[in-house]
């Protein structure tokens, strides 16, 4: 055997951290512990980022081994394949080997004294493991397990250039492939510097882990493997559950699913630290205190559900069964959503259920429905759908760091096509850093952007006529519109920020490309005219052709998911009123004045005290209900303030399905474990307080178990049918992708080509629409859309608090009053007319621009080994990336005084929050970013929630989507 | 040769951090009882080198030196984690100990030994508590390895490897210079060869930049808790060699009541 390495493709690397996962995992690696870590480097001198996976070398001449005082030596090196390992007992801690290996590369033992280090995986390897953990995981598919020389040859037979590693004549064995895009000068790690806020948490090592880390390899060794997934996001991973002893141990990517093939983030990992969390809820809980002093008493599920019938039943008796109101989410999965809270809510009477999705996607769910008639894209991530596409186009979608499994294929094929990829962001995300080109957008400038993308294709006359004469209707009066209201590049560069040249280059490589993808994701959505923004985008997709064709797509993700329950006809409690308002945001007027109408009662099962925008507000509405009933895994703000707290399960522990993936792909989790304490699964919970209301006889007993309640009572849907629990577990890697009518109908990978009738849709209607063609304007849509004050035609808008005046939205009618009933919800919620004001009218933005708000707010998504607060109960992400921090330009923080790592205060008009400093290149000089997923009563790193600087009064009118992208902001040294 | 594998994941036998600090409060505890215990004595057993403070310091001092030998022993991979267990135990018992002994006279010249005794205590603990935290925090920290490769430095260092593969062949032919480093045998046999050999390991190391970018207090704690363990010992073997033969010195007039093997003075 020749020498074995790694061989780590810098250009494939997106620093998600998978692999420090993977290596922990594995290793039985504590907090401080590293084989390997993954640094993330920033330009100084430009907006770049990049990402240096780090492990030991296992050089020809380790200075490690040489520094070792130990005789004989506690390190060796195997003359055969080069592997370089510790041999722990024999250590003494000194930490010589440390200081001695100039890739920082030897890690050390904290706790235990003594030094850790890579062996390229020698014992799971010996075990029969084809390759090292860290190369299992990985999403990028950047990291390479083998003979070195084969290695090299072979990357460099497909042009590629190892950087120059060995300036010391070590002689190491692990191969860097560097850049592609890099101009000309190979990477050099000091031209660029860390962020003070990466990689800066401790966790203490003897209070945060919990089991199995640190434990003897032996008692880690499954001697089960169950596959699953992950529930955690949209990526929707495949996973393998091993178990030792019937107790967890470990969670990996699970390598029989032919399309992810084992890889997966580290989120998905992590999960093992959140089934054995030492945090979690175990016992339902009484509020014995004043709300927010966090004291209770244990009490019974019987005693906790009597009262809290006994109380809902009150308030339905004086206030009418719209009084309670329901929401629920990201934690609490699919089959809960659409399945058990769905039968509850219709035998009960309530039109006020909502989940995230007015924070997340409801903007484009609603954009989608009204162009292709169902919502999502009908594309796959597959090597002959969206793996064939010259060009990718993310516009408002970091998509490496929120789901960086499915980028990791986007960019694989990137390269291996040389298709191109162009980012529209305001920051130098992970995606962007990977771009050919990346525009640095103005927060709010994206409808503007797809606006003049449109007005150039149609000047040059480079849309696809075809197409548009035979599958989109109303595109002429679309056309005609743009060139009346004069939406060239021209008007829009400078609320854009971006040339004229630039936008017209952009257009044209969109026209042109044979197959061009263009991501949206919550970049266009969390704005007001979130409906508006994805309308106009995808009118660019649907007049270049990149519609209805493998290869070319709109793709905000994610699909919805046709599953859910229905009470019988007879069964289901007739609607008194319609709901308040479509987000939950527009329920806080109701809950604190009972205008429109009285809301007294809130059943939460997800944390509204950190995720509602506008905290301030959020907080006295729910201070003003009667009964605050929350369920959730962990305790946060909002069980702080509850009533009664009811301890939930999650993914294996009740068994559901995996977030709404992207592509269409249905992962079913089977139940695996009990949940600790007498936590119990959302659906029984459901069931249980359903009893108490003579529900039983649709929530049924026997629906406890989840996996027969999907098959009887979730799939009765055409696109469905198929997707039954035998058919999901006939696959060792357990999902099906929809639409499939019957077990036996065969899996689409491309929906809506060009002669196909779109699922369960008359003969010839390729697209689920009435009309089977894509829909820009009807006469219909029209109207709905002028019983807003706004038009079917998209016209411009954006956001009210920004730099640059632009035409920006009022909204008419405030939360407490009826408004008008939503054309768009058939008439099921109030909502609110709106009214463009011109950007020559007074602007609400000048004024706060006088008060020193002079920089604009963007709120998204932390890195990826985080997803909202889940990751926040698991020390490893917290040792990954610990703190609430603000990233700013550095002539930002020049100006401000502030250096890297400090502690900031970011202040809007609706309130200010703490965070870290990171300050970078890779962000527009006058924005701000801060991430949202911390709360103030979490147990390793608490900071305010970014919330407290939202505001919820800037809605969509349509989809209800608050502003969460552009507020100004003034920034200060804490 | 086939390296062994990882021991990964061994549950550590070593001593941690609680008991450490457990160790010391106790064993300080302690030291204080016996000062005011021995200092309510009267007469003869009160006094540092009477009958029961001079076997408390004789006892210390072979425990304090057990510490010392324990370390070596640790050196040489024996007996494993327990060198260092018993490092920590016998350098407690035997500072509770010399304390006791000389608690009287903590102006008197050998009281250095207690500073001496303390830098090492405290150095020691520093490692185990913080030191360790920052080797772990190192991780990821050095770069040198990843910047541009600088020709001059490349001839410097090709140079220096000729001359240690030149020395190498003479102080042991059989080993290979990338995995070599001096060992004790080295030293007795060809001091001079070896000290010449450490030379330019020295300074291959400070072109690579071992030190380099790391605190100071991590790059050097370990060279100043040896020195100082060296002068420690050596202070005692001169303490131990004054009063048992030098005792009319130690006396400085006095009377000699200690047990002691000659009186000579200086």
């Amino acid at each position: 055997m020749s020498r074995l390495a790694l061989m780590i493709d810098l250009e494939r690397c997106i620093g998600c951290k998978s692999c420090e996962a993977a290596c922990k995992a594995e290793h039985g690696l504590g907090p401080g512990e590293r084989r390997n870590r993954v640094v993330w480097l920033g330009g100084d001198n430009g907006p770049t980022l990049d990402f240096l996976k780090l492990a030991c070398q296992h050089c020809e001449r380790p200075a490690c081994l040489r520094a070792c005082p130990v005789e004989p030596k506690a390190i060796r090196k195997d003359a055969e394949t080069g592997i370089v390992s510790i041999i722990e007992e024999s250590c003494v801690g000194c930490g010589e080997c440390v200081a001695a290996c100039p890739y920082g590369a030897m890690g050390y033992d904290a706790g235990g004294h003594h030094a850790v280090k890579c062996d390229l995986c020698h014992d799971r390897r010996a075990e029969g493991a084809a390759t090292t953990a860290c190369a299992s995981v990985c999403p990028g598919k950047a990291i390479t397990f083998g003979e070195r020389d084969p290695m090299l040859a072979g990357a460099e037979a497909d042009g590629r250039t190892a950087i120059d590693n060995d300036p010391y004549l070590l002689a190491p064995a692990t191969i860097y492939l560097d850049r592609i895009i890099r101009d000309a000068s190979a990477f050099d790690v000091f031209e660029q510097s860390t962020p003070a806020v990466s990689d800066d948490g401790e966790p203490d090592p003897e209070t945060a882990t919990a089991f199995p880390f640190g434990l003897p390899r032996e008692e880690r060794l499954a001697d089960r493997i169950e596959p699953g997934g992950c529930n955690i996001c949209f990526n929707a991973c495949t996973t393998n559950f091993h178990f030792k002893d019937d107790r967890l141990v470990k969670v990996t990517g699970n390598e029989s699913d032919p399309m992810l093939e084992g890889r997966v983030c580290p989120k998905s990992q992590f999960s093992l630290q959140l089934y054995n969390s030492k945090d979690r809820l175990t016992q339902p809980l009484k509020r014995v205190g004043e709300r927010g002093e966090n004291k209770f008493e244990p009490i019974s599920w019987e005693q906790a559900l009597d009262e809290i019938a006994e109380k809902l039943g009150a308030i339905r008796d004086d206030f009418g069964p719209e009084a309670l109101a329901i929401f629920s989410g990201t934690r609490t999965g699919t089959l809960t959503n659409k399945g058990y809270i769905r039968l509850f809510r219709q035998l009960w009477g309530t039109p006020n259920f909502e989940t995230t999705e007015p924070y997340c996607s409801f903007g484009k769910n609603i954009a989608y429905n009204m162009v292709q008639g169902a919502g999502g894209s009908g594309n796959s991530y597959t090597e002959g759908d969206m793996g064939s596409a010259e060009l990718y186009v993310y516009m408002g979608d970091n998509q490496a760091e929120t789901r960086p499994v499915h980028f990791g294929m986007i960019n694989d094929w990137r390269l291996i096509n040389r298709a191109r990829l162009i980012a529209i962001d305001p920051r130098m995300t992970v995606t962007a850093s990977k771009a050919d080109w990346h525009l640095p957008i103005r927060p709010g400038g994206d409808m503007a952007l797809s606006l003049a993308i449109a007005h150039h294709i149609f000047s040059e006359n480079l849309h696809d006529a075809k197409f548009c004469e035979e599958w989109v209707l109303g595109w002429e009066e679309w056309r005609d519109f743009i060139f009346a209201s004069g939406y060239s590049p021209e008007w829009a560069a400078p609320i854009t920020d971006l040339p004229a040249e630039d936008i017209k280059r952009l257009a044209e490589e969109i026209a042109r490309a044979d197959g061009c993808v263009i991501f949206g994701s919550r970049g266009l959505n969390q704005h007001v005219n979130s409906v508006q923004s994805n309308r106009a985008i995808m009118f660019v997709a649907a007049i270049t052709g990149n519609w209805g064709r493998r290869g070319g797509a709109y793709f905000n993700m994610s699909a919805s998911v046709p599953a859910e329950a229905n009470a019988p006809e007879g069964r289901i409690a007739p609607l008194n009123k319609p709901r308040v308002r479509t987000s939950p945001t527009g329920w806080v007027d109701a809950m604190r004045t009972s205008q429109p109408y009285a809301l007294k009662a809130l059943i939460a099962c997800n944390n509204p005290m950190s995720l509602w925008p506008d905290q301030t507000e959020t907080r006295d509405g729910l201070n003003a209900l009667d009964l605050l009933v929350h369920i959730d895994i962990f305790p946060n703000e909002t069980s702080a303030y509850a009533d009664y707290v009811l301890p939930a399960a999650t993914g294996i522990e009740k068994g559901e399905v995996g977030r709404a993936c992207e592509d269409r792909r249905v992962v079913w989790i089977d139940r695996m474990i009990e949940p600790p304490g007498v936590a119990k699964p959302d659906g029984w919970i459901w069931i249980e307080l359903g009893k108490r209301f003579g529900f039983d006889d649709v929530l049924k007993e026997e629906w406890k178990d989840s996996a027969k309640f999907w098959d009887e009572a979730m799939i009765d849907h055409v696109q469905m049918r198929g997707v039954t629990q035998k058919r999901l577990h006939s696959r060792p890697y357990r999902w099906v992708r929809f639409p499939v009518a019957t077990e036996e109908a065969e899996e689409i990978n491309t929906l809506y080509l060009e002669g196909t009738t779109a699922p369960g849709k008359p003969e010839g209607h390729r697209f689920p629409s009435p009309s089977g063609k894509l829909e820009f304007f009807t006469e219909e849509m029209d109207a709905k859309f002028r019983s807003y004050g706004l038009s079917a035609l998209p016209e411009f808008y954006s956001e009210g608090e920004s730099l640059f005046d632009m035409a920006h939205l009022e909204m008419l009618d405030p939360d407490w009053t009826e408004g008008i009933k939503s054309p768009f919800l058939n008439g099921a919620a109030y909502a609110s007319r709106a009214r463009i004001v011109d950007a020559s009218e007074a602007q609400p933005a000048a004024n706060l621009r006088a008060q020193g708000y002079d920089m604009e707010l963007v709120t998204g998504r932390a890195p990826a080994p985080h997803f909202h607060s889940w990751t926040h109960y698991s020390w490893q992400a917290q040792e990954m990336w610990p703190d609430l921090y603000a990233q700013m330009h550095p002539a930002t923080a020049k100006r401000l005084g502030i250096d890297d790592g400090d502690r900031v205060t970011v202040e809007t008009s609706h309130g200010k929050a703490d965070a870290r400093a990171w300050i970078t290149n890779g962000i527009r000089e006058r924005a701000i970013f801060m991430p949202i997923g911390w709360g103030e009563r979490q147990p390793f790193n608490p900071w305010r929630p970014v919330n407290d600087l939202t505001d919820k009064h800037q809605r969509c009118p349509i989809s209800e989507q608050t502003n969460l992208k552009s507020l100004l902001c003034r920034v200060s040294a804490a | 040769m086939t390296a062994k594998p990882s021991q990964q994941g061994v549950a550590s036998t070593d001593l941690s951090n609680r008991s450490l600090i457990s160790i010391l409060a106790g064993a300080f505890s302690v030291s204080i009882f016996a000062i005011i215990i021995t200092a309510s004595l009267s007469g003869i057993w009160g006094l540092p080198g009477g009958p029961l403070l001079q076997a408390a310091a004789a006892i210390g001092s072979v425990c304090l030196v057990g510490s010392f030998v324990a370390v070596l022993a640790k050196r040489r991979g024996r007996p494993g984690k327990a060198g260092f267990r018993s490092h920590i135990w016998l350098a407690s018992i035997g500072t509770g100990l010399v304390l006791a002994h000389g608690a009287s006279g903590l102006l008197k010249p050998p009281a250095t030994l207690f500073v001496l005794l303390l830098l090492l205590i405290g150095l020691g603990v520093w490692s185990r508590l913080q030191g360790a935290r920052m080797m772990a925090r190192t991780f990821g920290e050095k770069r040198a390895g990843f910047e541009k490769p600088n020709p001059a430095v490349r001839a410097r260092l090709a140079a220096l490897i000729e001359q240690k593969q030149a020395l190498l062949a003479k102080l042991d032919p059989s080993a290979h210079e990338a995995l070599f480093s001096p060992q004790f045998r080295h030293w007795l046999s060809a001091p001079i060869l070896t000290l010449s050999y450490t030379k330019l390991a020295a300074e291959e190391s400070r072109i690579i930049g071992a030190a380099a970018g790391l605190p100071q207090i991590q790059a050097r704690w370990r060279l100043l808790h040896r020195l100082a363990a060296l002068a420690f010992v050596g202070g005692l073997l001169a303490h131990i060699i004054i009063v048992m033969l030098f005792a009319g010195y130690a006396a400085d007039g006095g009377d000699i009541y200690w047990l002691h093997f000659a009186a000579w003075d200086f």
